[in-house]
């Protein structure tokens, strides 16, 4: 058999095969993706209904799958020793949603544990802004949650108050009912919500098609002589109980009300 | 060495060719993801094979299984079930060589039903079924190549009579369909079991040391609509084992397996992606839905269906339906382990026909209450038209022989003197009893424990209430 021959024609059919496979690719995607004509019909719609964007329109892929919310496993035994000092020896049947010591608790509930927590350093984090976001960071990681999952969302303070807020996120999205709220009052007391829920995968292998933000702001019945200040695409629940999560557009307004909108879908989350 | 060189270079662009070749089919088969395709390949053969592979044509026959074959002779009666090999060969003959023909040919005589008990007065070998079965489905389940249904609307007993024709060669048959009875003369072909086996089995059947039965209302003052038939020779008694029933493992309601698939893989095969789920531990039960399904499992292990669009169309062909009812169930069969399913009844409404299952165990009924008070149900409803389901509800338990099977005591004489005169005397002093069943089977209610041993029971029913009365041991 003649093999210099032979790889001739198998070059020559795998180059035909690719460029033609190529061809392809570029004609569907150039089918998928939202039209110009689209994009400029949007924004004049907005424009006159005086809905003003000043926020950045974020790049997502065209199809996502729905995502998977699991039960986060919490080490009781590290919780316990987090908030308490010391490891509280639970009854074996009794209720251990609700933990107890002094003025400090642990009480947990299904989609949420709620920690009340007398922080030793409570002066110096309440009075330095760095020293509480470190703080928190580096207790957070001792109850179970990693700072390459925490996205940070806001921080405000008062004078007897200090809050922070995360989301966590998967994917590099946020998982906007998946908070976590931390509150440092002026004697050191730190309260703090965190989720229950994590998720791990995503929902098997059908993949939807998210909707172009342009099609939510045309379609989503928003109202007019507004001001966008953001727009971000996460994963939320659609209900309470929910075990799959769908890709929700975020908007969030100049004064400060906040939409999400079903990315598969369209319709607007009252949730 | 130029030549070398040259071909060296040729397999490298071959092979980065080939590469890029695979990628891009990779994108094709899944746009905007660019990875190879072997997750196309893999998909092909990532199938449970449950609801793709599911050949309903190859299992609709273990449904049409009669409730018992009785041997006859005068007023004794011996029963064949299940267990042995008679039940089977008879029934073989019956369905595959005798049914197609009656199917398909008119009866040489039809007699009023007040008739039945001047058929069934001699030897003969009788099948009863559950049910009516509608001579449509038996059409469909005996494979018929004909469309006329029959003479008669459906199927309740059958009656073999071989002392009616001298002629060998020629077997008699009657068919009850609870409004008349159909007499059928069939020519018996080669391969069909000859006359002399039906004559002699009534003559080796009572001399075996089987339990011999009679009609419940000639040996007592009861009155059942029914013919019922008690044990007054018990003979060596009849085996029974004890059996586990479970809430099937993969479908226990839990956070585990729901996140791990087992229950959407067991519950909603294909569409286990499709569906949005909702599930609070609080509530008791997993919603799955979407906008035309609904399913909730609850943590007793009763699935409940539902066709959520508003049906409009007619109820179609009964044949058409009981397939679609077969099919849901055959899916998800795996989770009930030993136990077979059976046609309990079926009805016609409005647009759609409602079926009843029950489930037995080697043979055995297994009966079903919701709590101990209530009466027997059957545990899978379904109510279908010919095109889908529309409801259904299923308390889904996995069945297993706990034990290897023992003798009891099936006499019906001892049952009254010694248990029921002591332990139900009402049973006998209550003259408005009408009673609906006497017979050993197992029982177990909707809120029972999630693991629990069924034992053999006496399972009587009357038209207000079941009494559940232990089957004793035979002694010896």
């Amino acid at each position: 058999m003649d093999w210099s021959k032979a790889k001739n024609i198998l070059i020559i059919t795998f180059l035909i095969l690719n460029i033609f496979m190529l061809g392809m690719t570029i004609f569907i995607n150039s089918n998928m993706s939202l039209s110009d004509d689209y994009i400029k019909y949007s924004k004049n719609y907005l424009a006159s209904r005086n809905i003003e964007i000043k926020a950045d329109i974020p790049y997502i892929p065209g199809y996502t799958r729905k995502v998977l919310y699991s039960t986060r496993d919490f080490d009781i035994d590290a919780l316990c020793r987090t908030v308490f000092g010391k490891e509280i020896i639970l009854p074996k049947n009794g209720n251990t949603n609700d933990i107890v010591v002094g003025e400090e608790m642990i009480n947990i509930s299904e989609d949420e544990i709620h920690i009340k927590d007398k922080i030793p350093e409570g002066e110096i984090w309440f009075s330095d802004k760095k020293a509480f976001e470190n703080g928190l960071i580096k207790y957070l990681k001792n109850i179970g949650f990693d700072k390459s999952e925490l996205l940070p969302e806001k921080l405000s303070e008062s004078e007897s108050l200090k809050e922070m807020v995360f989301y966590t996120k998967y994917k590099s999205f946020r998982v906007y009912d998946q908070k976590i709220t931390a509150q440092l009052n002026n004697e050191g007391f730190l309260i703090l919500s965190v989720p229950n829920k994590i998720i791990k995968k995503d929902n098997g292998k059908g993949k939807g098609e998210v909707i172009s933000i342009y099609q939510i702001l045309v379609m989503g019945g928003l109202p007019s002589d507004i001001v966008i200040e953001n727009v971000d695409i996460g994963y939320r629940r659609v209900s309470e109980g929910d075990l799959y999560g769908v890709p929700v557009w975020r908007i969030q307004l100049d004064d400060g009300t906040i939409m999400f909108y079903n990315g598969f879908t369209g319709e607007k989350l009252d949730w | 060495m130029n030549k070398d060189k040259r071909e060296r270079l040729k397999t490298k662009i071959l092979i980065l060719l080939i590469i890029t070749c695979v990628i891009q089919l990779g994108i094709h088969w899944n746009i905007q993801t660019q990875r190879l395709p072997f997750h196309f390949v893999s998909k092909i053969f990532a199938g449970n094979g449950r609801s793709t592979n599911l050949d309903v044509e190859s299992i609709k026959k273990t449904y049409f299984v009669p409730e018992t074959v009785m041997v006859s002779i005068s007023s004794s009666y011996w029963r064949l079930d299940e267990r042995d090999s008679q039940f089977h060969k008879i029934w073989d003959d019956i369905r595959d060589n005798y049914l197609p023909i009656i199917i398909r040919q008119k009866p040489d005589k039809v007699l009023p039903k007040e008739q039945w008990d001047a058929i069934t007065g001699a030897r003969y070998i009788r099948i009863d079924f559950d049910t009516t079965w509608p001579s449509n489905v038996i059409n469909w389940l005996i494979e018929s190549k004909s469309n006329d249904a029959g003479s008669f609307e459906g199927i309740k007993s059958i009656v073999i009579a071989p002392q009616l024709d001298v002629n060998e060669a020629v077997n008699t048959l009657f068919v009850y369909d609870g409004n008349q009875i159909y007499q059928y003369q069939v020519n018996i072909k080669r391969d069909y079991l000859p006359k002399r086996y039906y004559s002699n089995l009534m003559d080796e059947v009572s001399f075996s040391n089987r339990p011999s039965f009679r009609l419940l209302t000639s040996v007592s003052s009861f009155v059942s609509d029914k013919d019922i038939f008690v044990a007054l020779n018990a003979g060596k008694g009849s085996a029974f084992s004890r059996i586990n029933a479970v809430i099937p493992k993969e479908i226990v309601l839990n956070r585990n397996n729901l996140e791990n698939y087992s229950i959407q893989e067991n519950i909603l095969l294909d569409e286990k992606e499709s569906l949005s789920a909702n599930y609070i531990d609080s509530s008791g039960y997993i919603l799955f839905t979407d906008t035309e399904n609904l399913y909730r499992l609850y943590n007793d292990g009763v699935l409940e269906y539902k066709y959520l669009p508003s049906v409009s169309s007619v109820l179609g062909n009964v044949s058409a339906a009981f397939k679609q009812a077969v099919t849901f169930i055959e899916q998800r069969r795996h989770l009930i382990g030993e136990a077979n399913i059976y046609l309990k009844d079926i009805k016609k409404e409005n647009n759609y026909y409602i079926m009843e299952f029950d489930y037995k165990f080697e043979g055995i009924p297994i009966y079903f209450v919701k709590d101990k008070d209530s009466m027997i149900s059957s545990p899978i409803i379904i109510k279908a038209n010919s095109d889908r389901i529309l409801e259904c509800q299923w308390v889904i338990r996995h069945f297993s022989k706990y034990d290897k099977p023992v003798y009891y005591n099936i006499n019906f004489p001892d049952l009254l003197n010694n248990q029921i005169a002591f332990s139900y005397p009402e049973i006998l002093k209550n003259k408005d009893n009408i009673f609906e069943r006497i017979e050993p089977g197992y029982i177990f209610e909707q809120n029972s424990p999630k693991s629990v041993v069924l034992v053999p029971n006496w399972i009587i029913s009357t038209n207000s209430k079941n009494y559940i009365i232990p089957l004793l041991r035979k002694e010896g």
